[in-house]
């Protein structure tokens, strides 16, 4: 197992979480993308949904959360790799970036925490709370789409400020976020409405994001695996002592340098 | 495809203005030449499909209730439509003579047709705001039945799309300012000028259907 193999699997773990988010919301689990509910439903119906689908619910609930925590090896992934446009600079964009995957990571967790939460006394408890409980985990599904927006600019910004000679992506990808960004956006206005296009069983509350969410996720996912192994592969395997600033073990240091001791550049 | 054939008709066009400039060397120059960047295409395709599908989406709803939607129609007034479709597609002209300007190097002519063009977008948001503000007066908000929300979410997105459009036209305006134009600045005044097109196309599809199919 060396470093870049690793670095290109966190690459993969966007489409691992992909397939288990979707997997997790599908039909036969929880059923939330296509959802069985609207937002009409009476809270009889939200009821008599829960009480039939218990165990599909949970098991999707459990799905989504072992699939949440994929999310961030690969945010983070993205935001290392572009850490290096901003070398020797403030590493703002970077950062931003950082505390994006933070939000994102811990929606995508709490929307699953939530689904089980429903699901936990479904059978007991009072229908008109339980259908309450229900819209706050589609809420919380669609209406978190700026800070995403916010995360896919910083991407994108990076990407066509990267003069180098080896972009870390080409600069097309950077479109791609721009209209992530722009076009993920057209969910925020569910909270308006109970029926039609924008409800959260809508079009644009529900199918449209989610389609150019996880477009987003395999484009990056995929152009993040090929990147980590061209940055990697630059390198080599001879990794430039300045990279060890607290020495190379011996052992190691021996056995890749040919027994000649080197002194990491700094340290001596 | 049409997009690789447009340039080198409009730069034919060019080069009967462009002094000392042999019209094979430029159909060399453009053939198989993408206006801008690839990735402001993929940016543009990938905007177009959020408007197919919802073209989609309103008309597979307008098939459920055609009564509702036609009825809903007839209380829009076409005049503002009409007046913002010729204002839009006097804007998208002169912004193609402006990046004309721009390649050609003629930099008094571009700053001056990138306002005129800029000139046109606003006209566009002072006309939509009169007519959102007509609407909201006769009590018709986007809740008031299926069609309104589709009037005001499609009017809506492509009135976030204009007002991006005026942004870019202002980065148009910075560029053909400039007194040295090089490769790069003609390749971002061509993307630019790629999206406020496709502000442009949108609404020309946009109109007929909110406001004139029955």
């Amino acid at each position: 197992m060396t470093l870049r193999k690793v670095h290109a699997w966190t690459g993969w773990t966007g489409v691992w979480f992909t397939v288990g988010f979707l997997l997790a919301c599908m039909p036969l689990l929880a059923w939330t993308i296509p959802p069985k509910l609207s937002p009409s439903d009476t809270p009889a119906e939200v009821k008599e949904f829960y009480v039939d689908h218990l165990t599909q619910i949970r098991a999707g609930a459990f799905i989504g959360m072992i699939a949440s925590a994929f999310y961030y090896s690969w945010g983070a992934s993205i935001a290392a790799l572009l850490r290096r446009v901003e070398n020797g600079r403030p590493p703002i964009l970077t950062y931003t970036q950082l505390g994006a995957v933070g939000v994102a990571v811990f929606n995508s967790v709490l929307y699953f925490f939530w689904m089980a939460f429903c699901a936990f006394r479904a059978d007991t408890i009072d229908p008109e709370l339980l259908r309450t409980l229900n819209d706050f985990q589609f809420i919380l599904l669609e209406f978190e789409v700026f800070p995403l927006s916010l995360w896919a600019v910083a991407i994108g910004m990076l990407i066509l400020l990267d003069k180098s000679a080896r972009p870390v992506f080409p600069r097309w990808v950077a479109w791609v976020n721009f209209w992530f960004a722009g076009l993920v956006m057209t969910g925020q206005f569910m909270i308006f409405f109970k029926t039609g296009p924008i409800a959260w069983n809508g079009l644009l509350a529900l199918y449209w994001p989610a389609f150019v969410f996880f477009c987003w996720i395999c484009v990056m996912s995929t152009m993040t695996v090929k990147g980590s192994r061209r940055e990697n592969d630059a390198v080599g395997e001879d990794i430039d002592q300045q990279t060890y600033p607290g020495g190379l073990n011996p052992a190691e240091a021996g056995a890749t340098l040919n027994g000649t001791p080197r002194v990491p550049a700094g340290v001596a | 495809m049409s997009l690789d054939t447009q340039l080198p008709l409009s730069d034919g066009a060019v080069s009967r203005t462009a002094p000392a400039e042999e019209p094979g060397t430029q159909m060399q120059r453009w053939a198989g030449h993408i206006p801008g960047e690839l990735g402001i295409w993929i940016f543009i395709l990938g905007d177009m499909c959020l408007y197919g599908a919802l073209f989609g989406a309103f008309l597979y709803d307008r098939g459920a209730d055609v009564d509702l939607f036609n009825r809903s129609a007839g209380s829009l007034h076409p005049t503002f439509g009409a007046i913002n479709t010729m204002l839009l597609l006097t804007s998208s002209i002169l912004v193609v003579y402006g990046v004309r300007s721009v390649r050609d190097g003629l930099s008094r002519r571009g700053p001056l047709l990138f306002r005129a063009a800029f000139a046109c977008g606003l006209g566009f948001v002072v006309v939509k705001y009169l007519e959102y503000s007509d609407l909201l007066r006769n009590d018709l908000p986007p809740t008031e039945n299926a069609f309104f929300t589709y009037y005001y979410v499609l009017t809506g997105i492509h009135l976030t799309h204009l007002l991006a459009g005026l942004c870019i036209l202002a980065f148009l305006l910075r560029i053909s300012r400039k007194a040295q134009i090089g490769p790069k600045d003609l390749r971002a005044s061509e993307s630019a000028a790629s999206f406020w097109h496709v502000v442009d196309l949108l609404w020309v599809v946009l109109f007929p259907l909110l406001y004139l199919v029955r």
